[in-house]
Formats: C-alpha cells, sequence, structure tokens
C-alpha cells in the first residue's frame, strides 16, 4: 500500500515573538524552583539559579547589544537564542554581567555552519564543545590558564562551560535524556564544556590567536567539537622524547590518512594539541617550532595498515601496495594539527580530537 | 531545616522555535498518495548500514507497490553519499531532481 499522508497546502502559522521570553508566577522553595526546572528539561541536573526579571536585566548590563537581537536559531529545535535569553541562561549558570561579550561571541561561532552544531548535538559520540580565549580577557575576567584550568575552582571556567551547554540543551533541545541528543555515553563536558584559556604567559612560541593573524592585544574565542583525552607522560627529557611520545598517542583511533574515506563534509580532521608548559619549553629549548612539531608528527604518527578500521582508512592511490604490517601515517597532513600551551606546571598534556565540523576562531567584540 | 517560600517572577529559559521560512508549499512539492508507477530515490548518507537499511526498504516497495520505480541514488552517484552541513548543496540536489523522483527517502544516523 502506498502511503496515504498529505500535509496540507499551507502557510507557515505565525510564532510567539522570541522576545520578550515569557515571564511566569512562582511560589516556592529555592530548591522547589529547582525542582521545577529540571522537571521541565530547563537544566541537566545541576542546581541553578532561578532566573528572575531582575537578575536577568543584571545580567544584561553587561553588554551593549538589544536583548531582542536573535543571536542564533539552535538546532535541532530550533530555538530562537536571543541576547535576552543568553542573559537568562548566564544568570541560571551563575556567570557574571561582564561574562556576555564573550559568551555572545562563543556562541556566534558555534552558530557557523562549518562548526556544525547539528551534527556535534546530535551525534552517537561522546563529543562536547571546546572552548578555549586568547588576549588580555582572559586575565580581566578571571580565566583560569594554568595548573588545573579544566578542572573546577574557577569560577568563570566552570560557569561560562555551564551555562553553553545550558543553552545546547534547553533552547537547542540536545538533550541526552530525551534521546535527542543520541550519544552512547555522552560526555561531562556536555555538562561543563571545556573551557580554559590559553597559558600565553608560559607559551614560547606565537600565542595561538598570533598565529591565526590576530592582534596580541586583541581578545579572540577559539571553539571546536571534539573529546579531550589526557597525554600523560611523565619521563622525557629532550624534544625529541617529547614528540616520540606524543605520535605514539596519536597513533591510536584506528584511522590513517586523517580519517580516511570516512571523514566527509561534516567530519572533523583536527587535533587540538594541549602540550603543558614544561613540554613546551622542552621542545622550544631544543629548537622545535609548532610547525617543525607538527612535521615530525604527520612523519611518525603512524599504525599498521592491519590496525585500522577499513572505512577510516583509505590508501591514496600513490602510496604504494599495503600489507597489514605496513605502518600507514594517522594525518594526512600538518594542518589537522593545532599546537596550543595550557595548563600549569608538570609534564602531562592532552589532545582534543575533533569530532564533527571545523575549528572556528572569532574576535570578540565589546 | 524550614526553607524559605518565596514568591517571585521567573522567565521560561526555553525560547520560542522558529520554523524555517518555507512561504506556500505548492502542489508538486506534497508527499503523493500514491506510489505506482512512480519513481522512488534512496539517499544514503554514508554511515554503516544505512544502505542496507534503504535496500530493505527499496525491496519492500518493489514487494507492494506496482511499477514503483527504486533508484539507489549512491549507486547512480557516489558523491551523493554525504551528511553535514554542507551535505546538500545546489549541485547535489539539482543531480537528485533531474532523476524526477515522487519521492526521496533517506537514512539519517548511524
Amino acid at each position: 500500500m502506498a502511503p496515504e499522508s498529505r500535509p496540507q497546502v499551507t502557510e507557515v502559522p505565525s510564532q510567539k515573538p522570541a522576545y520578550p521570553a515569557e515571564r511566569f508566577n512562582y511560589t516556592g522553595t529555592i530548591e522547589n524552583a529547582n525542582k521545577l526546572i529540571f522537571e521541565n528539561g530547563w537544566s541537566l541536573g545541576l542546581p541553578v539559579i532561578p532566573p528572575t526579571p531582575e537578575r536577568v536585566k543584571a545580567t544584561l548590563k553587561g553588554t551593549g547589544r538589544s536583548p531582542d537581537e536573535i543571536l542564533w536559531v539552535i538546532p535541532p529545535r530550533n530555538g530562537a537564542l536571543t541576547v535576552e535569553l543568553l542573559a537568562v541562561h548566564a544568570a541560571m549558570a551563575g556567570c557574571k554581567p561582564e561574562y556576555m561579550p564573550l559568551l555572545i561571541t562563543v556562541m556566534e561561532a558555534f552558530s557557523e555552519e562549518s562548526y556544525d552544531w547539528m551534527g556535534a548535538a546530535t551525534t552517537t559520540g561522546s563529543e562536547a564543545p571546546m572552548v578555549m580565549v586568547n588576549g588580555p580577557i582572559v586575565k580581566e575576567l578571571g580565566i583560569a590558564y594554568s595548573s588545573g584550568c579544566l578542572a573546577g575552582g574557577y569560577h568563570a571556567n566552570v560557569s561560562m562551560g555551564y551555562a553553553i551547554n545550558l543553552i545546547g540543551a534547553v533552547v537547542g533541545g540536545s538533550v541526552a535524556s530525551a534521546q535527542i541528543d543520541r550519544s552512547v555515553l555522552g560526555s561531562r563536558a556536555n555538562i561543563i564544556a571545556n573551557f580554559f584559556g590559553e597559558n600565553e604567559d608560559a607559551n614560547p612560541w606565537e600565542p595561538y590567536h598570533v598565529e591565526k593573524d590576530f592582534k596580541p592585544t586583541e581578545n579572540v574565542v577559539t571553539v571546536m567539537s571534539g573529546d579531550l583525552i589526557p597525554l600523560q607522560e611523565l619521563h622525557c627529557r629532550t624534544g625529541t622524547e617529547v614528540l616520540i611520545t606524543i605520535s605514539s598517542y596519536l597513533s591510536g583511533g584506528a584511522r590513517c590518512f586523517g580519517g580516511g574515506a570516512f571523514v566527509g563534509p561534516g567530519c572533523s580532521k583536527s587535533y587540538f594539541l594541549m602540550l603543558s608548559p614544561e613540554r613546551a619549553a622542552i621542545l622550544a629549548k631544543d629548537g622545535w617550532t609548532k610547525d617543525a612539531v607538527r612535521k615530525y608528527i604527520v612523519e611518525h604518527a603512524k599504525t599498521p595498515y592491519g590496525a585500522t578500521s577499513p572505512k577510516w582508512c583509505a590508501i591514496p592511490k600513490d602510496f604504494g601496495p599495503v600489507t597489514p604490517e605496513t605502518l600507514v601515517p594517522v594525518f594526512g597532513n600538518p594542518e589537522e594539527i593545532e599546537i596550543v600551551v595550557a595548563g600549569g606546571p608538570g609534564t602531562h598534556s592532552a589532545y582534543v580530537r575533533g569530532g564533527h565540523g571545523s575549528i572556528v576562531t572569532k574576535l570578540i567584540k565589546k | 531545616m524550614k526553607e524559605t517560600v518565596h514568591q517571585r517572577e521567573l522567565i521560561n529559559p526555553e525560547g520560542t522555535i522558529v520554523l524555517p521560512a518555507r512561504g506556500k508549499i505548492d502542489a508538486d512539492s506534497c508527499r503523493p498518495v500514491a506510489l505506482e508507477g512512480k519513481t522512488v530515490a534512496l539517499l544514503w548518507n554514508a554511515k554503516t548500514n544505512g544502505d542496507l537499511f534503504l535496500s530493505r526498504i527499496g525491496e519492500l516497495l518493489a514487494e507492494q507497490v506496482k511499477d514503483v520505480e527504486v533508484i539507489k541514488l549512491w549507486e547512480v552517484d557516489p558523491a551523493t553519499k554525504r551528511y553535514g552541513p554542507a551535505a546538500f548543496p545546489a549541485e547535489i540536489v539539482n543531480k537528485v531532481k533531474a532523476l524526477k523522483p515522487a519521492m526521496v527517502i533517506g537514512s539519517q544516523g548511524d
């Protein structure tokens, strides 16, 4: 039998305006307000500060942008994120008013087509948003960039990391418990996003935003979607030893040549290498530039062809014959590796393996 | 411990839904009421097993709908095996439209 359904020929119905957001009266304790908020799907399980008009008005003082401006219609729900609604979520997460320009830029970066929010927010993978901040704003806002910058205890990092995911879930509708975010396991970074500053003070090379043609005095945000993976090592004493270890770590993942056939238009090839200051210092002292580090990794991060997934490894025709023992490169080219310096004293580093979309870097306008 | 009860105004943090502006849907864009003698295109997003799922739909259509023509787009043009934000540029859409399918069935997710 052929399907019988036929949508009506009609105009799209009129909708409620995006601004101002709906107000309602509530009587109860803070605990009960949080229960109501959670049960309506307006929080992620952590407590929030109930969003009163007074608190939201105070948060809006942090920006000169009009509260009725729609910053982004967030998929998959197609919820309209106005500046006012961003302030609502910032207030709920405990953000200070002065965080608003940065949060607005983060949302604008997420909204770029190349970021592929839709793919990242609904994938079966565990990827989560990562936000790195460069420029004087890092110290102005107290964004952690040194010891434990991805851990707790840093108000700016944690509250903004929380606000971002609240917005994605509540306005964008990508909620794992509602089976909209289809992540098999999810990630704690889907609650508090990985949010940190680059440790420019300890960076022996030029900061990331300067490498991307911004001025050192400009405030810049970089976002990507991926999985943060620790890169633990303790015993390297030379730059080459550091690179051997890093290349060994990056050889995993059963992929080669940047992901091969599996990597389509919506899939990232990027790896975001977050070197600890000590490891960056060893490399720089031994004369390694960022470009040389990238080149070394491309040449040395290899895996036996037999250990790769067929879908994640497309051997170029000019590579020559391969056997299961043939070592094949994990990366297709040096541009797939970004290098930043983050964290405090110690040897351990980390990397973010890109999921959907591309890395987006954007100037923060006050 | 007895908590304080507050009376307050709160703001709903959900926001409104903005539907894509599509304007009027013309009659040609409506789903057909019957598929007999028509063409159905199957669009695979390249994710594992999506082709098997679509192929089975194609088999069922062929069994149950008289004179239906089923086209597996990925076999006609591998360039249609795409996903992501730029999955369907005009070039790909036009290629599919040129086959004049009455319906396109896609497999999403993985």
